[in-house]
């Protein structure tokens, strides 16, 4: 049986001495869909960041439990796939070529026909083979999403998931959501009032801010 | 985890002890003692007196010095430096040369020339009062 | 190894389309090399002269082209991406590949240049030069490698590079120019053994150090 669940506890972080949050606790469960929000700067994609396991955190823990087994800092990679804004790819290659090279350095068993099924899903296979420098910034979100469901996650972090999208993008994310695996956790940052409905839960960053410690 | 640091410090002072023993050892030592040079073979710096009475050959268009080295302990050695002699050869107290011993010659890659300093006398006759 | 292997794929073919590197590493060779040919002009100059400018210029080389692995990554925003699909020691190891066979194909080029332009510069005893060239050659891509993916967290990128890069190397260019004259006098290899042992023992002290520290360096 698989079981996926992300518990943290007290997380906080600071920059050098100004506090982006402080004693965030949560737990997500398998199947279930995450909402974070919070006023601008509030650190949704500091928190998106560090559940990434690519930003330390100034303290507390979190964790990913699969199995009833920790999962290794360094192996939080393969169970997550991350899509937002500050995400770039590598722009001298083309989506083919950026999907192809994440398989391989991923030490995935695909084939480019499922490459290429990715693509046509994100809408991207008539232009697969231009370069990503060539896209529009809408184009290049649905590569990120694309790259971001490759190898099949167990957790989607998704760091304002429409922007950029035409009403066919947002559907597209909407589809996505909703057909994610239902043993899996999405965690959703944004701002977007329309976004809320992808999750069970909101959280609002702007509760975390411990002022009193200023 | 924490196996992997281990390991890795391990391989780290082990390797950084044979990179210090290795790097005293690179060092050219000095010898003084001529039958030490032509046992070791090995590149060495050869301090000396030049033997006066054999004098030297100089040839300028090949670039050749050859001469003759006393130790204190009275053994002589034939050196051949690939370059011009220096210029306060014939004054030099002591000659230290670069090089490597072989084949009954020491081969040269540099000549050092210590020189009587002219405040030596000097320094001797000052020296009571 | 296999992902490492990717990464350096990538990389090469990303040097092959964008030339991030290759370009300025040849003008770098092309213009410190002529500069010395013509400055040397038919000087007959001490053989140990070539074999410390021949090491000077494969150390300024490094420094110009090297650290661009992790600095243009960072500078794109790529990070992010390549830290989401591979675990840091991948990451390492691949771009130290890259850096690897950036550097023997720059310093072949270099090598063969001052062969042909240098009558001086004749390797006599090759086995020794071509040791201390391969042993050489990894300990600056290793450490080349580390320090670049330190600047590239830091502000002052370019000016960073040769004032970290100047210490670590010092002691592995010194014993590149000592093994170098005793290849160019014809000595016997067991010569310079203790200088080819600290090589050893630098390539392999600076690889493990780098392996270990890569991933703390990495995040953040």
């Amino acid at each position: 049986m698989n079981n996926i669940q992300l518990i943290v506890k007290n997380l906080k972080k600071t920059f050098n001495r100004r506090l982006v949050f402080d004693k965030l606790s949560f737990e997500v469960r398998a199947g279930e869909r995450l909402v974070i929000t919070g006023k601008n700067g509030s650190g949704k994609s500091t928190l998106i960041k560090i559940l990434a396991g690519v930003m330390n955190e100034s303290s507390g823990s979190f964790e990913y439990i699969f199995d009833s087994g920790k999962i290794d800092r360094e192996d939080i990679y393969k169970i997550i796939g991350l899509v937002s804004p500050y995400l770039v790819l590598y722009d001298e290659f083309s989506a083919f070529e950026n999907l192809k090279l994440f398989a391989k350095i991923r030490n995935l068993k695909i084939d480019d026909d499922k490459i290429n099924q990715i693509l046509e899903k994100a809408g991207l296979f008539n232009r697969r083979n231009d370069l990503v420098r060539t896209y529009s910034s809408g184009m290049k979100q649905r590569v990120k999403y694309a790259s971001a469901i490759l190898h099949d996650p167990l957790v989607l972090l998704l760091d304002e998931p429409t922007s950029n999208l035409d009403i066919e993008g947002k559907d597209f994310v909407d589809e996505l959501v909703q057909n994610f695996r239902k043993d899996g956790i999405v965690v959703v940052a944004t701002n977007e009032t329309q976004d809320f409905k992808y999750g069970q839960r909101i959280i609002n960053l702007d509760d975390y801010k411990n002022n009193q410690s200023k | 985890m924490k196996t992997r640091y281990y390991i890795g410090g391990f391989i780290i002072v082990v390797f950084l002890g044979l990179l210090f023993y290795n790097f005293t050892r690179t060092n050219i030592e000095y010898e003084s003692d001529f039958t030490q040079v032509m046992a070791k073979g090995k590149t060495c710096k050869a301090t000396g007196v030049w033997v006066k009475e054999k004098s030297f050959q100089e040839d300028v268009q090949n670039r050749t010095f050859i001469f003759y080295l006393r130790d204190a302990k009275n053994n002589e050695m034939k050196v051949i430096y690939r370059g011009i002699k220096p210029n306060n050869f014939e004054i030099a107290s002591n000659v230290v040369v670069t090089g490597k011993y072989e084949n009954g010659v020491f081969h040269a890659t540099d000549v050092l020339t210590k020189c009587p300093s002219k405040y030596e006398g000097q320094n001797i006759n000052t020296s009571g009062s | 190894m296999k992902r490492a292997y990717y990464i350096f794929y990538k990389d090469f073919s990303s040097e092959l389309r964008m030339r991030f590197a290759l370009n300025a590493l040849i003008m770098f060779v092309i213009v410190a090399v002529s500069t010395i040919l013509f400055s040397l002009a038919n000087e007959k100059v001490n053989q140990n002269v070539y074999a410390g400018m021949f090491w000077v210029v494969v150390f300024f080389s490094a420094m110009s082209g090297l650290s661009r692995t992790f600095v243009s990554e960072e500078e794109r925003g790529t990070t992010l991406i390549l830290s989401l699909i591979a675990n840091p020691i991948s990451i390492f190891i691949g771009k130290f590949l890259f850096n690897l066979v950036l550097l023997f194909f720059i310093n072949t080029i270099i090598a063969f240049l001052y062969m042909i332009l240098f009558q001086d510069f004749s390797i006599q005893n090759w086995d020794s030069f071509l040791l201390a060239f391969i042993l050489g050659n990894i300990g600056i891509a290793g450490s080349s490698t580390i320090i670049a993916a330190i600047i590239s967290k830091a502000n002052v990128k370019g000016t960073l590079y040769p004032v970290l890069a100047f210490p670590v190397l010092l002691p592995l260019i010194l014993m590149l120019i000592e093994i170098t004259k005793s290849a160019m006098e014809g000595n016997p290899i067991s010569d310079v053994e203790a200088e080819l042992m600290v090589l050893i023992s630098y390539d392999i002290i600076m690889i493990t150090a780098s392996v270990l520290v890569f991933d703390i360096i990495w995040r953040d």
